[in-house]
């Protein structure tokens, strides 16, 4: 039984199991490549001034000049839905990181530490995990005023008992395992135990669970943008871009319909893509029908 | 279990799903568009009221609900032309120190008591003693001396020109009714959600933020003549609900119809679009006591950002003007000041010399408001432009007024109207430019000038009609050259509403309320 | 049995004091002066040093907190500022729609949900099942927003099927017993009136539960792959029982469980969701409560919200545990 320490375990495990991918799948991963580009410079893509109001272009529809068409205020909503990009994103990938990494510490403390720790810990995950995020965020709101950033902070704080168990479980699970035995046996330290060895192993299969995550955090924070206590204008959020359009559906549905368009289809390819990652993570489960 | 899984026999399940949405589906149809009674009108708000006490009526949510409960001593009508209600006759004394009123005989309030001189003299003094909302407009007062049930004299601490417009919104309380529930706060609690008035309607009931439903009070001494018997105002905080509720019959008129899906109603025989001059100004003001906006140079470089005419052209759709000066265009003694204009050179330019090149601020604004809204987006992307970055927030008009009480509190920007109470320029050029009017009443800018103090209280008392013009000519002079605000426009009142709608509903006095007892019901 | 729900009730008041604890943490991160906020917008100088000496903004920070949960547990949970009245009888007014609410779109949620999963797992890997599946990942994805605005436009407006806003037709009177509109109509024997409010509810509950179905009938679809694979229905089968019986007497109550524990949990998450859906469908519920509450800066309303939350959540918890030991027995053994 070699000893595998964690960074030559990843790139081994990760790199087998992406050659044998398939059409289909290398087709979603590259759209959520290009879905995350577009988050990090969709700003520098945008064929016009996303904040410009120019009243005379005001509600004009999809055309060769303006893609997606024009806003009320005649802003080009095209570059709009690029830079909210960002906005959108980048804040779902802040809730996520910040849940992973509170989930991470409080589900290994859980793993490995004494009983009533553990006790503790999944009672209150349970609880964090039943109470609706939407609820939580708008005392954040109340209490921070409302922003972006208060959208953040309360969405993660509902987010993060996801991760508490999955890694829990993971920890626990290798906790048993020969190579963990051995490497104990053979005099190595707790904590280098534990960071060397444990949780690499544990951590490497979180991937799946926050590209899935990805598409739920990304409908909340834009729901949440929507009713008025997420981004605040003149953010191009997507969610906050919805409300934009909300009052002109008649004149112009465009202003509504594409930026929702743009949240389910980024939704619908990261929850995808975590499923196929997690046929990757564990072809077993094709057996089951599960794909 | 929650399922009758535990059967193999599925088939009573389904038909019985089959039945239940076929049933569904058959009652939809039965209930297609509006209510069953024809006489209930149903209107549709976007802002509930903070409370049902007539003193705050200087708010126009407030005073919305108000107006159907309460009556008042004397009034405005449509044209603007004030007359008698409560008060059958009136002389205001030479020296203008006093006003002898004679009331109707025969009005009763709700619950059957009769109202008498003592009711008048309850509610002024009440105003007087709490000394907030409506108070700013009638500081002269001072006494009720009470002669007997049907005449008083109303005695002021110096005379008024206006005094006698500003009774308009002073409504009259049932004087023993509200004693009975007075509380701590003389009232004010009890007022919040409930009614003590002798207007055409009384007020069946209140869901909070939600709906008011009014009942006609079959005593009101001004009788019925094709009036609804129900009236509910319905808060729809969403202009694109109320165009749909519209459209499906749920409501009959409303208020906030986006102003591009006015186009469609205007085609559309089922429904008229209103639309009626007021005297209504929307302003800018900034913050003349503190932050960057004390400096003149930034002020007016602000001011030369803006795209008045592209406000006008698209964000009305040219349902309005620009505004020229601080004062209304509508209103007497008007000065000749000219229409803003937009100049981005000028204003990159100024604020080059006054040092501040890349400036930060923030504007609170009233973002429900479709106008402010969408003047507020145009304002921030126009300050971009010069290299100004304004950050906008959104308030409820109570909480902006909060905001204004003490400088430190008071935004750099504040977008609000003026409403005018009635037709006079003291009506503004006092209680929005006046410092007596800092940090409890309507001066938002805490603007503080003591020409401007000097010039609009010699209008108020001075009795010469021309005299008092030049006073306020000067006046606004003064507050413009200071650059006190950004003068954006005067809108018209836009109402959408279904057909068969008519009567005199809207009044410039009482603006964003409409005349509920004037509204009439044609099938 | 006994000792478990005990011992499962004695951590309710537990959980209740940290969610307490949290909102008092919340109270503080306001910034400004509390009590100016509390006293709300016409407060005089006096009444703002009253709302001071009520909240004891002056004690240290312990007493303030001992005083706060003494309030809470006695129900005292404010005065909302807009409404001049306490605020749980605003809420009482207000959370019976919401539970209604809920409760139609569950409905449809198991409704759409049970039999969904049944067949995508017998039918799996067919074209069926695809079709079926792509569907439910739609109805997950969608934003619930979008969807309810898109839905309401095209069905409320322009085709007039279903009624744009609202939970009854105007000037309709229902009397309040319950706060439901629907069960005070039937409550009232008005049948025609009855329908009318199942009208009103039917497009934004059906918005509502759209995004929850997938899920329910994914976790549905995987426990009874998993239980169709196994032994005991290979042995079922060979017995000769009837394919249909087989699932739904043996799989499905076998594989129930997980997609229970998941609906249960979906209480608390829909009842959070209703802050999208009322406020598009007009509906006087908690989530439109809440955000208007938000945006008038209405703090205590807030802050009761979401301790009421936390009170529901936890109950509904705590009811999905015991319900899960009295369906599978062979959990009972196993306690923790």
């Amino acid at each position: 039984m070699s000893l595998i320490t964690g960074k030559s375990f990843i790139s081994n495990t990760f790199y087998k199991k992406v050659k044998w991918l398939s059409f289909y799948e290398k087709f979603i991963f590259a759209a959520i490549i290009v879905i995350l580009l577009t988050a990090i410079f969709g700003g520098r893509l945008a064929p016009y001034d996303p904040y410009y109001v120019n009243l005379e272009d005001s509600l004009l529809p999809p055309s060769s000049k303006h893609w997606f068409g024009t806003d009320v205020n005649g802003r080009d909503l095209f570059s709009r839905v690029l830079v909210g990009a960002s906005s959108s994103l980048l804040s779902t990938l802040a809730v996520i990181a910040f849940a992973a990494i509170v989930g991470t510490i409080l589900g290994t403390g859980a793993a490995l530490g004494p009983r009533w720790l553990d006790e503790i810990i999944m009672r209150i995950s349970d609880v964090a995990f039943a109470f609706p995020a939407l609820i939580l965020s708008l005392g954040f709101a109340a209490a921070l005023g409302p922003s972006l950033s208060s959208a953040v902070i309360a969405l993660a704080l509902t987010w993060w008992p996801g991760y508490a168990r999955l890694v829990r479980t993971y920890v626990i699970e290798i906790k048993y395992r020969e190579y963990v035995d051995a490497a104990r046996m053979l005099g190595v330290s707790r904590n280098r135990l534990i960071f060397r060895h444990i949780l690499p192993n544990a951590l490497i299969n979180l991937y799946v669970q926050i590209t899935i995550d990805v598409s739920a955090v990304l409908l909340v924070i834009s729901g949440l943008s929507f009713i008025g206590i997420g981004a605040q204008a003149p953010s191009a959020e997507w969610g906050a871009l919805v409300a934009d359009g909300r009052n002109y559906i008649l004149a112009g549905s465009w202003t509504v319909v594409i930026p929702g368009a743009v949240i389910c289809i980024t939704a619908v390819l990261f929850n995808l893509a975590g499923d196929a990652l997690r046929v990757i993570n564990d072809p077993t489960l094709l057996r089951k029908g599960e794909k | 279990m929650v399922i009758g899984f535990q059967s193999d026999n599925l088939k009573p399940f389904k038909l019985s799903v089959l039945i239940v949405s076929a049933v569904l589906v058959l009652s939809g149809c039965a209930s297609s568009g509006s209510d069953a009674t024809p006489s209930t009108i149903v209107i549709a708000d976007n802002e509930p009221p903070q409370t049902f006490d007539p003193i705050q009526a200087g708010n126009s949510t407030v005073n919305a609900v108000v107006i159907p409960l309460y009556d008042v001593l004397l009034d405005f009508d449509a044209n603007n032309e004030l007359g008698p209600r409560l008060a059958e006759s009136w002389k205001v004394a030479d020296d203008g120190l006093s006003i002898d009123i004679k009331l109707r005989s025969g009005v009763k309030f709700h619950d059957g008591t009769e109202l008498t001189s003592a009711d008048v003299q309850y509610t002024m003094d009440r105003v007087k003693a709490i000394n907030v909302g409506v108070a700013s407009e009638v500081v002269a007062y001072k006494s009720t001396a009470i002669k007997d049930d049907l005449n008083l004299t109303i005695t002021l601490s110096e005379a008024s020109a206006p005094f006698l417009s500003a009774l308009s919104r002073i409504y009259i309380l049932n004087s023993k009714l509200v004693k009975a529930n007075e509380g701590t706060d003389k009232g004010q609690k009890w007022l919040a959600s409930n009614e003590a008035g002798s207007g055409p309607y009384t007020l069946k009931s209140y869901t909070t933020n939600q709906e008011a439903s009014f009942v006609k009070f079959k005593d009101y001494y001004r009788g019925f003549d094709g009036q609804a018997d129900n009236v509910v105002i319905r808060y729809i905080v969403e202009s694109a609900t109320q165009r749909d509720s519209l459209l499906n019959g749920d409501v009959d008129i409303a208020y906030d119809v986006a102003t591009a899906d006015l186009p469609s109603f205007d085609s559309n025989k089922d429904f008229s679009v209103i639309k009626k001059d007021t005297l209504v100004q929307l302003y800018i003001h900034f913050n003349m006591q503190k932050g960057p906006t004390t400096d003149p140079r930034v002020r007016e470089a602000i001011r030369l950002a803006y795209d008045y005419d592209a406000h006008v052209k698209s964000i009305l759709q040219g349902n309005g003007a620009v505004a020229k000066g601080p004062l209304p265009a509508v209103m007497n003694c008007h000065a000749d000041i000219p229409a803003g204009k937009q100049d981005l050179v000028k204003a990159k330019q100024l604020l080059a010399a006054a040092g501040k090149s890349k400036l930060k601020i923030s504007m609170d604004y009233l973002s429900v408001i479709e106008e402010m809204d969408r003047a507020g987006t145009l304002l921030q992307s126009a300050l971009r432009e010069i290299g100004v970055d304004l950050t906008l927030k959104t308030v409820t008009f109570p909480e902006y007024m909060e905001h204004v009480k003490t400088v430190n509190t008071t935004p750099d920007l504040g977008m609000i109207y003026a409403f005018p109470a009635y037709p006079d320029p003291h009506s503004v050029l006092a209680i929005n430019f006046d410092s007596q009017y800092i940090g409890g009443g309507y001066n938002f800018g805490s603007y503080k000038s003591a020409k401007v103090d000097s010039l609009v209280r010699a209008a108020a008392v001075a009795t010469d009609p021309s005299k008092r013009c030049d006073l306020y000519r000067e006046a606004q002079q003064v507050i413009e050259s200071d650059f006190t605000s950004i003068n954006i426009s005067n809108p018209k009142f836009v109402v959408v509403a279904r057909a068969g709608i008519s009567g005199d509903i809207y009044r410039p006095a009482h603006h964003n309320t409409l005349d509920v007892y004037n509204i009439k019901v044609s099938n | 049995m006994a000792k478990f729900v005990l011992r499962r009730l004695a951590m309710v008041p537990v959980v209740l004091w940290l969610v307490a604890t949290l909102v008092f943490f919340m109270i503080q991160l306001i910034p400004g002066d509390p009590a100016r906020v509390a006293a709300g917008r016409n407060a005089t100088l006096e009444q703002v040093q009253a709302m001071q000496q009520k909240l004891g903004l002056n004690k240290p920070l312990v007493e303030q907190y001992v005083s706060f949960l003494n309030q809470t547990i006695h129900g005292d949970l404010g005065t909302s500022i807009f409404t001049f009245r306490p605020v749980l009888t605003d809420l009482g007014q207000v959370l019976p729609s919401s539970f209604e609410l809920v409760f139609a779109a569950m409905l449809i949620n198991i409704a759409v949900a049970i039999p969904l999963g049944v067949i995508t797992a017998i039918f799996r890997g067919t074209r069926t099942d695809f079709a079926l599946r792509i569907i439910t990942l739609l109805g997950a994805t969608v934003p619930v927003f979008w969807l309810g605005l898109v839905l309401q436009y095209l069905l409320g407006a322009q085709m007039r099927i279903f009624p744009i806003s609202g939970q009854k037709p105007s000037g309709a009177q229902i009397e309040r017993i319950t706060g439901m509109t629907t069960i005070d109509a039937l409550a009232s024997g008005n049948l025609p009136l009855f329908f009318m409010t199942l009208h009103y509810i039917a497009l934004p509950a059906f918005v509502l539960s759209t995004s929850f179905i997938a899920v329910s009938a994914r976790t549905l679809r995987s426990g009874m792959i998993n239980i169709l694979d196994s032994d005991f229905i290979t042995l079922a089968r060979a017995k000769g029982i009837s394919n249909f019986r087989l699932i739904l007497r043996h799989a499905l109550r076998n594989a129930i469980l997980p997609t229970f524990t998941i609906l249960g949990m979906q209480v608390g998450w829909m009842l959070g969701s209703t802050v999208l859906v009322e406020s598009i469908f007009g509906r006087q519920g908690i989530g439109s409560y809440a955000t208007t509450a938000v945006l008038q800066k209405d703090i205590f309303a807030v802050i009761a919200v979401v301790l009421v939350m936390g009170v529901v959540v936890t109950l509904v918890n705590l009811l999905v545990d015991i319900g899960q030991k009295l369906i599978d027995p062979r959990l009972r053994i196993s306690d923790a």
